[in-house]
Formats: C-alpha cells, structure tokens, sequence
C-alpha cells in the first residue's frame, strides 16, 4: 500500500515532495486527480494518509489536505 | 625402410617449427625432403574460416556482439515498443484497459514517445471518458496524468488518438495534461512530468463511463513507437 504523509501544502510519496497546485478533482467515490508540482497525480482509497486508510475519496482528501 | 605407419608418435600437437624429413626413393639412390610444421599447419587450414572474434573479424550491430546462439532483434527508427488492444470495460470506476511496459534503460535524452490509437465503445449513450498516465507500476495508484482524449457522449462511439512526449534527459514533455484533446495537432500549453529512464514505468491506458452497463468504453490499436 502506498502511504502518503502531509507536509504543509502538500504530501510525500514514495520519497518525493508533492506541492498542492490546486483542488482535487474527485473522478468517483475512490478515485481523485490531485494537481501538484510534478503533475496530476490520481490518488484512491487503495493508499492511506499518515497511514491511515479512507473508504471514501472525499474522507481521504480531507485528510490529505488537512 | 621404415613405413611412416611404423614410426613413433610425436605425442604432442604439430608446432610451426617442427620438422619433418623424409627420404625418397630415386633413379640414383635418395633423396632427402623436409617440410615444417608451420607448412602443414597452413595447408591444412586453407579455405577454413579463421575463429571468430567479435569486433576483429566480425562486425558488431549497435556495439552488440554477433557471436553465441539465439536472435538479435533490430529495429529500426522509430522501434515499435507494442501494439496492443485494449479492454472494453463496463462501469464507473476509471479502470485500466490496456497498458505498455517502457523497460528501464529504453529511453535516453531526446527520444520521442509517440502514441496512436482508438477509442470505441459499442453501446451506451451518456459519457465516457478515456485517460492515459504513467507510473513505475502497472497500477493507477500514484499514477501521473499524461493526457486525455476528448470525452465521448451520446452517439459518439469512435475516436482517433493520438500524441508525441518528447524526453528530454530529465522531463517528459507532452501536450497540456489537463487539456482533452483526441490529437496534438494544436498547440498547447507543455505538460513536464519527471522520469527515471533507469527505472520501468508503465504507460497506463484507463477508461471510465458515466454510467453503468452498457456503456463500455475500450482503448484499440494501441500502438507505442520510440523516435530517436
């Protein structure tokens, strides 16, 4: 499972900062495109935030915008 | 006189600079030849092909040694990476349709992806929407968006596709991200999304409908070359 941790404004994942370039796009109740720094990156309920996992996309990107 | 079937073996291979005499019979008694090793050695190798060494007296293809069994495939500019069809999926996840490994070590600064294919769906009549992203794993999960082809709703049913992401070392340089569009013919603004050439990634070709069944959106001929 991939594990995103929040840094202000943004995220790391897999070792790579992450800056916010925007709202998420929600795609359905699992999936989003998130806009950073590096491009759209599709996140989903399959990975957690700070380790802790969502069944919603909407409770993960509260989460990961928090 | 001694039969040459009669004489004692050397007992070790032929040197160049043996020596063999003979005697031979004449009108007026004997006559003594002699010939070397290195004149046998020569005689019995003419017409022979010499042992092959790679890069000395056979060529290599691309630095590539021709020597051993098995195929060498050559391509040539562009190299076709695969030709695929993809899935006609039902339902409104996005969901992958059909994928294309890029091996680590396949791109190098100034290479150019270049993708052609379809979109088509046979039944359905609200939206579907095709998308293509890459990854280090065949998985959506993490992965970034390249592009995406324009949407598909009511009747439309078939769809040309097509881009060019240039490499530059570092970035892949492709048509806006956030932008549908079935071809890069106009311009745009320029998506840069960085890429480990040393490490697999995966071109990941997605599609998702609005509704459920029947709508069953489905990348075809899906076709990745390389442009040096």
């Amino acid at each position: 499972m991939i594990n995103l941790t929040t840094i202000k404004d943004g995220f790391v994942m897999n070792e790579l900062e992450y800056i916010f370039e925007g709202e998420a796009e929600v795609l359905d109740e699992t999936q989003a495109h998130v806009p950073t720094d590096k491009g759209i990156i599709l996140c989903d309920t399959s990975m957690s935030v700070n380790e802790n996992t969502y069944t919603n996309i909407n409770d993960f990107l509260n989460a990961l915008y928090a | 006189m001694i039969k040459i079937s009669e004489l004692t073996p050397k007992g070790t291979n032929l040197q160049n600079s043996d020596l063999l005499e003979v005697s031979v019979t004449t009108a007026d008694g004997y006559e003594s030849k002699s010939i070397t090793g290195a004149e046998i050695i020569n005689a019995a190798q003419s017409g022979l092909q010499p042992t092959l060494v790679s890069g000395t007296n056979i060529k290599t293809i691309n630095s590539t040694s021709l020597l051993g069994s098995g195929n060498i495939n050559v391509q040539g500019n562009p190299r076709t990476l695969e030709s695929v069809n993809g899935s006609n999926l039902t339902g409104t996840t996005n969901q992958i349709s059909a994928s294309v490994l890029i091996p680590s070590g396949t791109l190098v600064a100034n290479n150019t992806i270049y993708i052609k294919g379809f979109l088509n769906k046979t039944a359905g009549v609200t939206s579907s929407q095709g998308r293509f992203y890459i990854n280090t794993s065949n998985s959506l999960s993490g992965a970034t968006l390249l592009g995406a082809p324009s949407a598909m709703s009511t009747s439309v049913y078939f769809q040309r596709f097509e881009r060019n992401i240039f490499f530059d070392g570092t970035n892949l340089n492709g048509f806006l991200a956030g932008t549908s569009a079935s071809n890069d013919y106009t311009s745009s603004g320029i998506t840069l999304t960085s890429l480990n050439p040393a490490v697999n990634h995966y071109l990941i070709f997605a599609v998702q409908n609005s509704t459920t069944t029947p709508d069953n959106l489905g990348w075809k001929r899906l076709t990745v070359q390389i442009y040096d």
